[in-house]
């Protein structure tokens, strides 16, 4: 792990998250010369005396300030008048998939509105946001300094039964689709869009569907607000053969997710562990990943936690779509 | 030079200077025939018969661009209407995949001559009806986004937002928002059409227009008294403008004769008690009946001929081309019977007295300069403003 974080800034340029610092927390080093492992053994220091261990909530920083985060979930604000724009830099944020759902009756053109918006916000924005639609588009934003903005998930009423209108999102951008009720479109449609390179998010679908979409799909599936305390043990490990990456809602008490996420690493594996936004974003998501370390996670799991999972899942995506181009379209 | 000597010369001027047609229905046919199934109508096979339309065809006719309209029925609204032009897009985009080696997909000039020089026939996507955009901007830059190079701001209906020139009038021209559609086709490089609007609508675009615009397929007024046709005082602000208007082939648009005896076809339907328009059995019993006891006019390659003659007289020859509507009409020209048929075209302007450098301009250049100088516009506009959001429901509030 420690040569992952090599070429990284050192704790001395972490900012300190908001609210988070504990008396046991030890100040950054200010000369910028100590890059303390994140292992949390001791290590020599000049005098020739041990430094005492870091504490879990500085290695989750260290490690956070390295590795930022891939959001599952970011909504639109109300406005899009730069007057009234929050800021768009997350904390620990690396990437963010933009949500698109749009209440059933605005159907497709609600749907191409909201990829109007994202992208209008993100040309808005150039310090700060940059449009990715592949896994090394989202690499090159973070080595960039940007947050990646990945297009998606639109919603399944929004696709009208169309797997032209599927393709025309694709063209538009759009990288998943949130697949909730396994109709008769959905066998053909997830065909498709292993064909053309969409990923399944398989959120709020019941544990029936998730089965039916597992059993088609060939790409791992997406939970970009996945909600495990839904989905019984059999189809965790389901997931978990797939490769799927459970995206989960951090909140201000990091033990509930800590929890969710404890049972996802047990019963479908720590490759398929992810976040999907943090309701508290002034709180971020140090205390969770210091949860973890505590809880015996280690820091490469805790990577795939941040990105790397999510990543794999859409590279794979990507790369089962080049292979399977040569097939003809669905009809 | 006799009529053989004139063809000859006709194809050996369209292999350097190859037609831009501005508009072709073969998506709805393919719809329309076999819903998308491109397994069950090969267009890389003959379709004498079947379509007006198929690859051998197109070379035969010397086409080199083609703008594949992506028309929906006025009988769609709203959401549908959206979703059906999102299929008519990814028609586009299988044949385009389909056939790689004849069709090139094609989103700017440059890429127009680039598919010339490769002899590979540049094809551009075009929307047929404001409908499409179901008064939505920003479904306006998705269609554009997804390809789509000109949008005729009416079809047969009124939109909200504009007058259609076979409708009673709505708007009276362009509304507030019509407007503004303009501006954002200005902004997102797409070309604004007014094939199919009213007078009052044609003029009311050329007002608030920055970039050139076309017609896509629509002849002369003066000569075939036809709302479908571009009035003189259209044509001649086209100079101002930089504009092209695309003369089309539709009999009972261009020639005198078929404009009456349509109407006289119309007449006779009605007075049995049938919408002119109906395709039930009866009605067509009806229609054929009258079609055996008054013969069909015929219009000829000469009909197109006078038209074009007219518009380079009113319009210049720098603002003419050419747009067949093949696949999007029942009958044809004898000798422009299917896209094979250009070349019978250009032999005839031969005839006339048409030169070399004039009839390059009416096939080729002026549709892709127009195209260039849509670029450049978007260009400057995309620097200097926002995309609008504006609404229908703000901008024409009564």
């Amino acid at each position: 792990m420690a040569e992952l974080l090599d070429d990284h800034p050192t704790l001395s340029t972490v900012p300190p998250a908001a609210g988070v610092t504990t008396p046991r927390d030890p100040s950054p080093p200010l000369d910028g010369t100590a890059s303390p492992p994140l292992d949390g053994t001791a290590s020599p220091s000049l005098d020739g005396t041990a430094s005492p261990p870091l504490d879990e909530t500085a290695r989750a920083r260290a490690l956070l300030a390295a590795q930022p985060v891939t959001e599952g979930h970011t909504e639109l604000p109300e406005s899009l008048d730069p007057e009234d724009l929050p800021p768009v830099r997350a904390p620990e944020a690396g990437a963010q998939l933009w949500s698109l759902h749009v209440e059933e009756d605005e159907g497709v053109v609600g749907t191409l509105r909201r990829i109007d918006s994202v992208r209008t916000l993100v040309a808005t924005c150039p310090e700060d946001l940059r449009l990715a639609h592949t896994s090394s588009e989202l690499a090159d934003a973070r080595n960039c300094g940007r947050v990646a903005a990945l297009l998606g998930p639109v919603g399944w009423s929004a696709l009208g039964g169309s797997a032209a209108t599927l393709r025309a999102y694709h063209a538009l951008g759009v990288r998943a689709v949130n697949l909730t009720r396994f109709d008769r479109f959905a066998r053909g449609a997830v065909r498709e869009m292993n064909r053309i390179g969409l990923a399944v998010d398989l959120s709020g679908a019941d544990p029936d569907t998730v089965r039916s979409a597992l059993a088609v799909t060939r790409a791992p599936a997406l939970l970009t607000r996945a909600a495990p305390e839904a989905l019984p043990d059999d189809v965790l490990r389901l997931l978990g053969g797939n490769g799927a990456v459970l995206m989960v809602t951090v909140t201000e008490d990091p033990a509930a997710a800590a929890d969710a996420l404890d049972r996802v690493r047990e019963a479908a594996g720590p490759q398929c562990v992810g976040v999907s936004r943090a309701t508290a974003p002034a709180v971020g998501y140090v205390p969770l990943f210091a949860e973890l370390f505590r809880r015996g996670w280690t820091a490469q799991e805790l990577v795939g936690l941040a990105h790397a999972n999510a990543t794999r899942a859409l590279r794979e995506t990507e790369f089962l779509s080049r292979t399977n181009r040569i097939r003809r379209a669905a009809a | 030079m006799s009529a053989a000597d004139r063809l000859e010369e006709a194809r050996e001027l369209l292999a350097g200077h190859p037609v831009v047609d501005g508009h072709n229905d073969l998506p709805w046919a393919l719809r329309e025939h076999v819903r998308y199934d491109l397994d069950r109508m090969d267009i890389g096979a003959d379709q004498t018969g079947a379509l007006h339309t198929d690859l051998a065809r197109l070379r035969a006719g010397g086409v080199g661009a083609q703008f594949w309209s992506v028309y929906v029925s006025c009988r769609l609204a709203g959401d549908d209407a959206v979703s059906a032009t999102l299929e008519q897009i990814d028609v586009v985009d299988q044949l385009l995949d389909r056939y790689a080696a004849d069709l090139a997909p094609a989103l700017t000039a440059d890429d127009m001559e680039a598919a010339r020089k490769q002899g590979r026939i540049a094809s551009l996507k075009g929307a047929e009806g404001g409908h499409s955009i179901n008064n939505s901007l920003a479904t306006l830059r998705a269609l554009h986004a997804l390809g789509v190079r000109y949008m005729t701001l009416t079809h047969n209906d009124n939109t909200d937002w504009a007058d259609s020139a076979t409708d009673e009038p709505g708007v009276g021209g362009l509304s507030a928002f019509g407007r503004q559609v303009v501006r954002e086709m200005n902004r997102s490089g797409m070309l604004v059409d007014l094939s199919h609007v009213a007078a009052t609508t044609m003029r009311d675009a050329l007002d608030a227009t920055a970039a050139p615009v076309i017609f896509s397929h629509s002849s002369s007024r003066a000569v075939c008294d036809h709302p479908r046709n571009v009035p003189d005082d259209v044509l001649e602000r086209l100079p101002g403008n930089g504009g092209v208007a695309m003369a089309t082939f539709v009999p009972k648009f261009i020639l005198p004769a078929a404009v009456e005896w349509t109407a006289r076809a119309d007449d006779n339907l009605r007075a049995h008690g049938f919408d002119h328009l109906d395709t039930t059995p009866e009605a067509m019993r009806l229609h054929r009946a009258f079609e055996e006891a008054n013969p069909r006019p015929i219009a000829t390659a000469a009909t197109v001929a006078d038209h074009l003659d007219h518009m380079r007289e009113v319009a210049g020859v720098d603002h003419i081309g050419i747009g067949g509507d093949y696949d999007g009409t029942a009958f044809t020209p004898a000798g422009l019977d299917d896209v094979a048929g250009y070349p019978n075209l250009i032999a005839e302007l031969l005839h006339r007295g048409w030169s070399r450098p004039d009839l390059t301009k009416l096939t080729w250049s002026n549709a892709v300069r127009v195209l260039r100088d849509a670029e450049a516009v978007s260009r400057d506009l995309k620097a200097r403003t926002a995309p609008s959001n504006a609404t229908i429901d703000a901008l024409d509030a009564p």
